[in-house]
């Protein structure tokens, strides 16, 4: 069943506990730099964890030559990061910024959902991250978030 | 005029073969070794001299020129028909004589003729022991018929072959082809018909024949000769063939180097074309069918499969890896058939005569002829065709007349650079396929290298493996990197660097080296330096323990010496001697000062009593 | 779904897949070089070659490039012949590339020594195993190619001149295993195969991010893959905190 991570930005208490979570899962280090997750903190006590919003046309899965990003059974964009050779297209692709370059190790770094077990949702405090079943309602959760963020940032997806 | 059907075809030949007027003619070769000879003046100035005496052209007399008669040695060469008088070293100023006497007056000019090694004078081909030796089946037309006049193909039966092939389904063509038990004659000798068989087979809108016409060895001619000296024969083969298993389409890829095949082969595609027998509907038979020329740049590797076919892709020409076979996956990744131009020859003669007829020669395992460029320290250097199965000394002895001069046989060289040399105590294997494999060595396409005492095995390694080294695509690191390794020990033992051991190093990256590279011609490359280890061993321990070389080869690794009871004291040793290190009165027995000798091998070349010989330098025998 | 033993082991694999694959899900080991998982196998390094029996013969093939397309292959990664040719084709590379950490590497785990009998050789890094240009070619750049034959090969942008194709992605150097290829970038210029590219800077936090050339690459590739020109301007980490941002207003407008 396909799950999506759902965020809820007004619960956000900025801890940063989901990069430490996920770099860690992810790299074995505390280090919010390899991250899936960022939480970017704004003025106004504003703050908004933000990671791959696994869009349904991608960009980055497009512009990928060599089949390192390719989408799974569960509807998730996931690296091969053996087959990555480095060219860096998809970062330059993805609108949202939402997928880096990681030099050392030689491949980019994006959520996966930790295989259907994504740490940040369980290391947030706030239940700020939800990982959930996308249900309708959920799905047009996810749906007005995707027009807002369309409206915000001119078309996109066109 | 275009063929509309067999009938026409054969209609033409009969036509043709009444109006050939038996008249005087003569046979001039215009292969590429006699026409570097001056051929083409020879031809000249018989036509002039025809036209001073009044005789008509074409009509009284007539003029041929031919492909090559594979006498090269002794070329050029001119035949006087009828009667089959054969001239060697034919001079334009020989012209008027052989008119005057033989053509005219019957009479033969003796001076002209060959002499065999007994001193007998030859009369015709049939005397000569070069031509009497052997089997002409591939090469019956080469200096018989104007390569450059498809009529004198057809007139001598030409494409009679392809009018039985299209009469049959292309599945029985296969299995006649597989019945006959033709191999490739590129070297591999795969099964031909289980080639086309697999192509058949294989899936695919789309399938090509391709001749290899890239003829890359050191020393061989076989190909050449066959191109430039009947080039229907190829066409004509690579025709059945692709009726066989369906292609449209085929390449000839014949090397660049060879500018009098591609302009026969070019001739001989437009003449096809224009009599209908390439192009659409052939023969009234349905089959469409046309073939190109490709030139290849004189890579040695485009020989190999992939290599080519990726240079007629328009790609660098550098081997794949092929663990589909190309007969499944080739040209384009369509399946392809891709055969030696000598293979595509011998498939009319399979189709004319019949499978039994076509295994009647040469031996089971290897049926049929081949043809074998003889070249080096051989008398006769030429090209023959034997049947299968001929020992390698009736080869090099019985026809090649034996070792040039004086000197004493060592070694043949077989199966160009990847082959190996074999030494006098296998002269007696039967040449074919399998046999010389087991030797170490193997046919390849068929070029015979002879040496005699004065070649020293390691240098012969020395140069193959440099040759190898130079054409190494450099694709694989074994090959690009392990023949450079091999080179510099070899380099060390011929100038005389070498170190105990260095020849069990060779043979374990030799082997390595077969064992890692990525193509044939990687895998084969350490073939020169296994097969002299082999039989050669003593020499390879002497240069690496002694410092010595007994061919007196290789510079510096040896002092001449002289051998009283040999030398006349002629003094010509002495003349030679850039140093003045030999020294003696006139009829009286010389000596060699070995402190001012420096090994350069002059006396031993000029001695002619075989007197000088190469001795180990004082001090170096370990 | 084909059968096969690799050292004893019996594993089932697509029909298709090559003998490395293989292998390495039987828990065998095989060293590569020229390999990289998301690029067109060549066969060129030959240091993954394994022993294959089949059809009662024995030979030494290249793993990476043999597709397992039967039953009943049999696969050996350890003999003596392995073994020897490994060290034969690891010597050969330890002679001209020394100087690479990743060949020492490969040399230490696979006990190999260099050489001392043959003549030493100027060291470099290039194995020549064709990564970069199969990576070029992946992207769709195809800046990079072999030039020359034998042991003179080597990678080069056509004619050993800059390079009209290249974007300057890096994936080049990403991909080599040696080290061979470098960049350098300074001043808002970006320097890789004798060519210069000028750095395109965030609009918002001024670090320079990509070449023009890439992201014009980007554009003329795929229409829908183009950023808007809104999005070009920033790099991709100001462009994540532009999508939070502007997402955080609309939900407290929204309340």
């Amino acid at each position: 069943m396909e799950k999506v991570l759902l965020v809820t930005p007004e619960r956000c208490i900025s801890c940063g506990s989901c990069e430490l979570a996920c770099s860690f899962c992810k790299e074995g280090e505390f280090r919010p730099a390899v991250s899936r997750i960022a939480v970017h903190r704004f003025d106004k006590g504003q703050n908004i964890p933000m990671t791959c919003f696994q869009c349904e046309d991608a960009a980055c899965v497009k512009v990928c030559k060599t089949g390192a990003l390719s989408r799974n059974a569960e509807g998730v964009v996931q690296v091969d990061r053996e087959k990555c050779i480095g060219c860096r297209m998809c970062v330059m692709a993805c609108p949202f910024g939402n997928i880096v370059y990681h030099r050392p190790n030689r491949s980019v770094l994006k959520c996966d959902q930790c295989e259907g077990d994504p740490q940040c949702t369980a290391f947030c405090p706030t239940k700020a991250i939800e990982y959930l079943p996308a249900e309708t309602v959920n799905l047009q959760r996810k749906r007005n978030f995707a027009a807002k963020m369309a409206a915000a940032l001119g078309e996109v997806t066109e | 005029m275009r063929f509309e059907n067999l009938e026409d075809l054969e209609h033409r030949r009969r036509e043709l073969e009444a109006r050939r007027a038996e008249g005087a003619r003569v046979r001039i070769c215009a292969g590429t070794g006699c026409l570097a000879g001056g051929s083409a003046h020879v031809k000249a100035a018989f036509e002039t001299e025809a036209a001073r005496r009044g005789l008509t052209l074409g009509v009284d007399f007539r003029a041929e020129t031919t492909g090559c008669h594979g006498f090269c040695e002794e070329g050029p060469l001119v035949v006087v028909e009828p009667g089959g008088i054969l001239y060697r070293r034919v001079q334009p100023g020989d012209v008027a004589e052989i008119l005057e006497s033989t053509v005219l007056g019957g009479i033969p000019v003796e001076r002209l003729l060959y002499r065999d090694a007994s001193g007998k004078v030859c009369l015709s081909e049939k005397e000569t022991p070069f031509y009497a030796g052997q089997d002409r089946q591939v090469l019956h037309r080469c200096g018989h018929i104007d390569p450059k006049e498809i009529d004198d193909y057809i007139r001598t039966g030409g494409y009679r072959a392809l009018g039985t092939a299209l009469s049959m389904e292309p599945e029985e063509v296969v299995r006649t082809v597989v019945a006959s038990g033709l191999r490739g004659r590129g070297g591999g000798g795969f099964p031909t018909g289980a080639k086309w068989e697999s192509c058949r087979r294989a899936s695919g809108t789309h399938r090509f024949v391709i001749a290899n016409g890239d003829e890359g060895d050191p020393g061989a001619f076989m190909d050449r000769s066959l191109m430039e000296g009947d080039p229907h024969s190829v066409l004509e083969g690579m025709l059945i063939g692709a009726h066989a298993v369906g292609a449209r389409k085929g390449f000839l890829y014949v090397r660049a180097e060879y500018p009098l095949a591609v302009e026969h082969l070019g001739r001989a595609i437009a003449q096809a074309r224009e009599r209908g027998l390439l192009g659409r509907n052939i023969l009234g038979s349905g089959m469409d069918f046309d073939l190109e020329i490709c030139r290849g740049g004189g890579a040695f590797v485009c020989g190999e499969s992939s290599a080519l076919m990726a240079s007629i892709e328009g790609r660098a020409g550098e081997p794949r890896v092929k663990y589909i076979r190309s007969t499944e996956r080739g040209l384009w990744n369509c399946p392809t058939v891709l055969n030696n131009v000598e293979t595509w020859a011998n498939v009319p003669l399979v189709l004319l005569r019949g499978e039994k007829a076509y295994r009647s020669k040469g031996t089971s395992g290897s049926p049929g002829t081949k043809v074998f460029s003889l070249v080096g320290k051989v008398r006769h250097s030429g090209l023959v065709e034997v049947p299968m199965g001929t020992s390698l000394r009736e080869i090099v002895f019985g026809l090649g007349g034996g070792v040039l001069g004086r000197g004493r046989f060592k070694a043949v060289q077989t199966g160009g650079p990847s082959g190996g040399c074999l030494p006098e105590e296998k002269l007696d294997l039967p040449v074919d396929f399998d046999r010389l494999v087991e030797e170490g060595s193997m046919m390849g396409s068929g070029g015979m290298i002879v040496m005699d005492q004065r070649t020293c095995m390691v240098d012969v390694a020395r140069y193959f493996i440099g040759f190898l080294a130079e054409e190494s695509c450099g694709k694989c690191v074994p090959c690009r990197e392990g023949l450079q390794a091999i080179l510099a020990i070899l380099r060390d033992l011929t100038e005389g660097r070498g170190r105990p051991g260095d020849a069990r190093r060779l043979e374990e990256m030799g082997r390595a080296l077969s064992d890692t590279a990525l193509c044939a011609l990687g895998q084969t490359a350490a073939n020169p330096v296994l097969s002299t280890l082999r039989f050669f061993s003593e020499e390879y321990r002497e240069h690496e323990e002694n410092h010595f070389c007994r061919a007196g080869v290789c510079r510096g690794l040896y002092v001449s010496r002289i051998a009283r009871e040999s030398c006349v004291g002629c003094g010509a040793c002495k003349r030679t001697c850039p140093t003045g290190a030999i020294s003696g009165e006139t009829k009286k027995v010389h000596s060699v000062d070995p402190t001012s000798c420096i090994g350069c091998g002059a006396c031993l070349d000029t001695c002619a009593f075989g007197a000088l010989a190469a001795a180990p330098r004082e001090g170096t025998t370990r | 779904m084909k059968t096969l033993s690799v050292d004893g082991k019996t594993v089932s694999v697509e029909s298709g897949t090559m003998l490395y694959d293989a292998a390495v899900l039987a828990g065998a080991s095989i060293p590569t070089l020229c390999r990289h998982e998301g690029l067109p196998h060549e066969g060129a390094c030959r240091v993954c070659m394994v022993e294959l029996h089949r059809r009662g013969t024995v030979r030494l093939v290249a793993s990476c490039m043999f597709p397992v397309n039967e039953e009943g292959l049999e696969v050996r990664t350890d003999t003596e012949r392995v073994r020897a040719a490994r060290n034969f084709v690891i010597r050969l590379l330890l002679r001209r590339n020394g100087d690479s950490a990743a060949i020492r590497r490969l040399a230490a785990e696979e006990n190999v020594l260099p050489d001392g009998r043959l003549p030493a050789l100027e060291k470099e890094l290039c194995i020549r195993c064709g990564r970069c240009i199969r990576a070029c070619s992946a992207n769709g750049t195809d800046a990079l190619g072999f030039a020359l034959r034998g042991w003179d090969r080597k990678t080069t942008p056509p004619f050993g001149e800059a390079a009209a194709t290249c974007v300057g992605c890096l994936a080049c150097a990403e991909v080599c295993p040696t080290g061979h290829i470098s960049w350098e970038e300074k001043d808002g210029h970006r320097r890789i195969w004798g060519r210069d590219f000028a750095l395109v800077c965030c609009e918002h936090c001024g670090e320079p991010f990509a070449t023009e050339e890439q992201l014009a690459f980007l554009r003329a590739g795929h229409p829908s893959d183009a950023l808007s020109p809104e999005e070009e301007r920033f790099c991709p980490r100001c462009r994540r905190i532009r999508a939070g941002q502007s997402f955080t207003l609309e939900e407290v407008k929204d309340r």
